[in-house]
């Protein structure tokens, strides 16, 4: 028991004297936290886009105007509106990044209003940078629709002043609505009974896939080394020839191992707490899944051990392995995003399910009754790799 | 009983036989040693003695107890010491005891004694918390030792413990494994250093191609030598037309070269030194120095096999 926990501090002073190792553990998956926690936020965008206005109309003469849409935008956050005289140079300002979208309010644009027609706004938009012109066309869309809106509200009420709901045989109520079904004939209408337990903000999402990221890159490398380090320093040898045995060598291993990934896991957890608010939905169960996971990356490092020579090439391919599959496991995005035929990486491998549960867990509090056959197949997958690993391990500490 | 028998063993790594049919004893509070060239199987039988290797005939027991069988109890009983330092350098001397002292188990008030113990046998005890890699190398060599032999082992093992060392920390190696002896403990070392061989050892075995090829006491091995006494040259330059005709001298002896140091073992000093030096001198070497020794155990290796130590 003794020779077990001298190898299990051995491992753990191993990994916080190394400023290298303290990086993967501590300071990467931290790092990860609060830029991405930063970046994509704990709160929805803001963007705030600047619009080139061209107003052509000269029809304006009630209120309804052109320029009250203009005043209209630039009153919220969303829009900074600049007036332009004339295309071309908004066009040059758009191509140069100056502003997000061009406006143009042509001829007849208020009448069109008044008169009960269809009035056109014609948009600009400038697709080199993708992801800023769809939220600048989404955005100017929903302005739009909320304008438009508030011109039926007002369209409405003016006609019930004048429209005697009586002869058609209606209420105020009735004749109201059937207006309204006229303006709008489908009403999306989103339903306040939640689906999911809560609001879960991207960095929520984010959490299970940090911690999953540390079994994939610590767990696998430290797993890989562990065995490594001490054959290339000649400590394996020296330990074997001790009363102490292979198997104890492997368990305080683990243990320090799993220590390690505990305080990672742990220090994900508080610091999306402490700095995002992150609040997770935790059950016992977790600690399996976690284990599972712990059991996954062991037995992907001793296989990877037994079959090198020394830690930098056992810590090249738990690198390797790490760098390709951080992609396919559904770390970062969805794994849906994926083409299905990449989505099959992260189907065979193991640690992209135990995110998957955590995820399920933490976030959509998916009943156990689901949970608990996707967990036993998982558990199907892992020990096997895990035991491949035990049995190369021991394979590898009788070679002289 | 012997604290380490070994009968007739032998070992293959495929078609190499590295230890071919040994047999020896090694008495309880001596000082064993194989002496050999590198690649004698040395370190092959040391290997089997600590467990760390099966032979694949014949039977090698430490108390009594079968390698093969009893490994834990005989693991208990043994300190080894590799050839390489196997510490961790990022632990202190003291951390690096205490890993030990856990590996055998030992319980904690006893362990404390025995690191203090140690860390004041090796003279590191002014130095015991600083991290091991701002360490010498001979300091790193003791403590290796002091790790070995921390647990009170009734058999030390050491595998050529002072290779790469100066001689003055050669000189702190041979103390400690001396005052080990002095404790009436049994030392088993390999080594292909044949001073240390020499000094250090009641009995010797010297091995060639994974036989034993003489085992005795130091003296008795010298004294299979017809010859008694070896001229040594040390020259400044030493041509090899010159080695040539130096080792038409001896006619029982290949003569030992190593860097501008020759050694030839001779029957009748008076009458070969002088023709030594003529020759030497006529053949181009400058000589600086011409000593007249004993005999050593290398002439004793170089008489049986031929070769010199380091394989010439």
């Amino acid at each position: 028991m003794k020779g077990i926990k001298g190898i299990f501090i051995v491992h753990l002073k191993a990994t916080y004297r190394s400023p290298g190792e303290l990086f993967w553990l501590l300071a990467w998956p931290l790092l990860i936290t609060i830029l991405f926690g930063y970046i994509f936020g704990g709160q929805s965008f803001q963007f705030n886009l600047k619009v080139a206005a061209i107003n052509l109309d000269q029809t304006g003469s009630s209120a309804m105007n052109a320029t009250l849409f203009i005043q209209s935008m630039n009153g919220t956050d969303m829009f900074t509106v600049y007036e332009y005289e004339n295309l071309t140079r908004a066009i040059q300002d758009l191509k140069d990044g100056k502003v997000d979208l061009i406006t143009i309010f042509p001829e007849g644009f208020s009448s069109n209003l008044t008169s009960g027609k269809t009035s056109r706004i014609i948009t600009y938009i400038d697709y080199a940078n993708p992801q800023r012109a769809e939220v600048a066309r989404a955005t100017l869309q929903g302005f739009v629709q909320a304008f438009s809106e508030e011109i039926q509200r007002q369209s409405i009420a003016y006609i019930m002043q004048y429209v005697n709901p009586a002869s058609f045989n209606m209420s105020q109520g009735e004749f109201e609505a059937y207006m309204w079904g006229f303006a709008k004939p489908i009403n999306l209408t989103e339903s306040t009974e939640q689906i999911k337990s809560r609001e879960v903000s991207y960095i929520e999402w984010m959490v299970p896939g940090i911690i999953g990221m540390n079994f994939l890159w610590y767990g696998l490398i430290d797993a890989a080394t562990a065995i490594s380090s001490e054959r290339e320093r000649g400590t394996f040898r020296r330990i074997l020839i001790s009363p102490v045995g292979p198997w104890s060598v492997l368990f305080g291993k683990a243990l320090g191992i799993i220590t390690n990934l505990l305080v990672s896991t742990c220090l994900v957890v508080a610091v999306s707490y402490a700095v995002f608010s992150v609040e997770l939905s935790w059950h016992p169960i977790i600690a399996l899944v976690w284990f599972l996971a712990a059991l996954n990356s062991i037995g992907i490092g001793l296989i990877i051990s037994s079959v090198t020579k020394s830690v930098r090439a056992a810590s090249g391919i738990a690198s390797t392995i790490a760098a390709i599959f951080q992609f396919f496991i559904g770390i970062y995005f969805p794994r849906e995003f994926l083409p299905t035929a990449l989505q099959v990486f992260g189907d065979i491998f193991p640690l992209t399910h135990t995110t998957e549960i955590l995820r399920a867990i933490m976030i959509r509090e998916t009943p156990l009754t689901q949970i608990i056959p996707y967990l036993l197949q998982t558990a199907a997958a892992i020990i096997p790799i895990f035991l491949v690993g035990v049995i190369l391990y021991k394979m590898a500490a009788k070679r002289p | 009983m012997y604290p380490i028998e070994v009968q007739n063993v032998t070992k293959r790594f495929g078609e190499i036989v590295a230890v071919n049919n040994v047999s020896f004893n090694v008495r309880k509070g001596e000082i064993f040693s194989l002496l050999g060239p590198n690649g004698a199987g040395k370190t092959t039988l040391v290997n089997i003695i600590t467990c760390q290797l099966n032979p694949d005939g014949g039977t090698c027991k430490v108390f009594g107890m079968d390698v093969t069988k009893k490994q834990k109890e005989i693991k208990r009983l043994i300190g080894f010491c590799p050839q390489e330092i196997v510490l961790y350098d990022f632990l202190s001397a003291r951390e690096n005891l205490k890993f030990f002292a856990d590996l055998y188990n030992l319980p904690s008030k006893e362990a404390k004694t025995r690191i203090e113990e140690m860390l004041s046998l090796v003279g590191l005890s002014s130095r015991a918390d600083d991290k091991i890699r701002t360490y010498s190398g001979g300091m790193k060599r003791r403590l290796n030792i002091a790790a070995a032999f921390l647990h009170d082992p009734q058999i030390l093992i050491l595998d050529e413990p002072t290779t790469g060392l100066d001689p003055s920390s050669r000189r702190a190696i041979w103390d400690l494994i001396t005052t080990f002896k002095e404790e009436g403990k049994t030392v088993l070392m390999s080594t292909h250093y044949m001073d240390e061989a020499e000094s250090l050892s009641n009995r010797v075995a010297i091995m060639d191609q994974g036989k034993i090829i003489a085992l005795d006491t130091p003296k008795k091995l010298k004294k299979m030598l017809e010859e008694k006494s070896a001229i040594q040259l040390e020259c400044r330059k030493l041509t090899k037309k010159a080695v040539e005709e130096l080792s038409k001298i001896s006619t029982t002896h290949k003569v030992a070269v190593k860097e501008n140091l020759i050694r030839i073992v001779v029957k009748d000093v008076d009458e070969t030194l002088p023709k030594a030096i003529e020759i030497a001198l006529k053949n181009g070497a400058w000589i600086e120095k011409a000593i007249v020794l004993e005999p050593t155990l290398e002439d004793v290796f170089i008489k049986l096999t031929g070769k010199t130590l380091e394989g010439e």
